[in-house]
């Protein structure tokens, strides 16, 4: 059959709503100057070549992005750390030794003086400490004795004075 | 003095593009030539014109990207036509929505939609006719959309669809009877 019979006889046999409408404006729009403002096939071409490598570039870019952004995380965070490193020591010295019992503090300070004193000497030959405040405190004071005589009364005055009890109690230290 | 655009033949142009030096011209007289068709029909299919337009760009790479591809044993614009409605579809799968037949609800919604669209000035009769198309089954709505409004012929559509002659008018024909039983029922 003639294609322009076949569409005529079609046209018809169509339903009166189908027949008005047919040949009528859809009523679609497009902006204007929409069609004159299509890219020509360079633009097409060019995109068809890039295309994988523009999905990539975006791919890359985000990737780029997110490390860029992992390093500023991690070296905020590192910095962050060092600030509370430099803030925790001394609170943590601070709260030692006030957790340290007093007794334990004292013991230390005895140990260690023998230890210092003994660094002292080892470094300093006798009579040329630096500090002379230090040879000061570290020598004996000269204090006169008394004559023996003085010395034996003063002890036989004591031992009249000693009861057998104090004896006891002494022999018992 | 005669247009290239229009006198030029199909065989003509496709040569032009596939002759160094001419391919410019070539491919641009294959756009200045089918880009309103080809925009229109898939503009029926997604309705919004910034869908058509993204799925006419990529319809257009596509075509530029595998014309050599193209032996001439069909028409070009069938050729054309047929990569145009697969850009359509998988567009319109990629967002989820049926391909070419609209769920109930999404159709009775269509008026709605088109009405607020800027680019649709169409009158009350106009959206009755897009909402009746839209209930139509995928391949029904294709081929009301190529023969009513196109005048395709069914050979042409048969080479596009790869569907017989005799299995589009049956296609053809049951759109038609459910658009007026649409049409009766709503008026």
């Amino acid at each position: 059959m003639d294609p322009s019979n076949e569409f005529r006889e079609e046209l018809e046999g169509l339903p009166p709503f189908l027949r008005q409408m047919k040949g009528r404006d859809e009523g679609f729009r497009v902006p204007p100057g929409y069609f004159e403002a299509l890219p020509g096939q360079e633009a097409f071409r060019t995109p068809v070549r890039m295309a994988w490598l523009a999905r990539y570039q975006r791919s890359l870019r985000a990737i780029a992005a997110a490390l860029a952004l992992l390093l500023i995380s991690a070296a905020a965070y590192w910095h962050w750390q060092q600030l509370m490193a430099q803030e925790a020591v001394p609170a943590l010295a601070e709260v030692s030794l006030a957790e340290i019992p007093e007794a334990d503090i004292h013991a230390y300070i005895v140990d260690n003086i023998g230890d210092f004193e003994g660094e002292i000497a080892a470094v300093f030959p006798p009579g040329q400490l630096a500090d002379p405040s230090v040879a000061r405190e570290s020598t004996t004071p000269d204090i006169p004795l008394p004559a023996a005589a003085e010395l034996e009364d003063y002890l036989l005055d004591r031992l009249e004075d000693l009861e057998t009890s104090d004896l006891e109690a002494l022999l018992d230290q | 003095m005669k247009t290239p655009e229009k006198d030029i033949s199909d065989e003509e142009l496709l040569t032009l593009m596939r002759t160094e030096g001419s391919e410019a011209a070539g491919y641009n007289l294959l756009l200045a030539r089918y880009r309103h068709r080809l925009y229109w029909q898939i503009r029926r299919l997604v309705y919004d014109h910034e869908d058509a337009s993204d799925v006419l760009q990529n319809c257009l790479i596509r075509v530029f990207r595998s014309l050599s591809e193209f032996e001439g044993r069909s028409k070009l614009y069938t050729w054309l036509c047929r990569i145009a409605l697969n850009e359509a579809i998988s567009f319109l799968n990629k967002k989820k929505q049926p391909a070419l037949s609209l769920l109930e609800e999404e159709a009775a919604q269509l008026r709605e939609r088109l009405r607020a669209d800027p680019y649709f000035e169409g009158d009350e009769v106009q959206l009755l006719l897009q909402e009746a198309i839209a209930r139509l089954p995928e391949k029904q709505r294709i081929v009301f959309n190529l023969r009513y409004f196109e005048d395709m012929s069914y050979a042409d559509m048969a080479l596009v669809l790869d569907t017989s002659e005799g299995a589009l008018k049956a296609s053809y024909h049951h759109a038609v009877k459910k658009i007026e039983s649409f049409v009766k029922a709503s008026q």
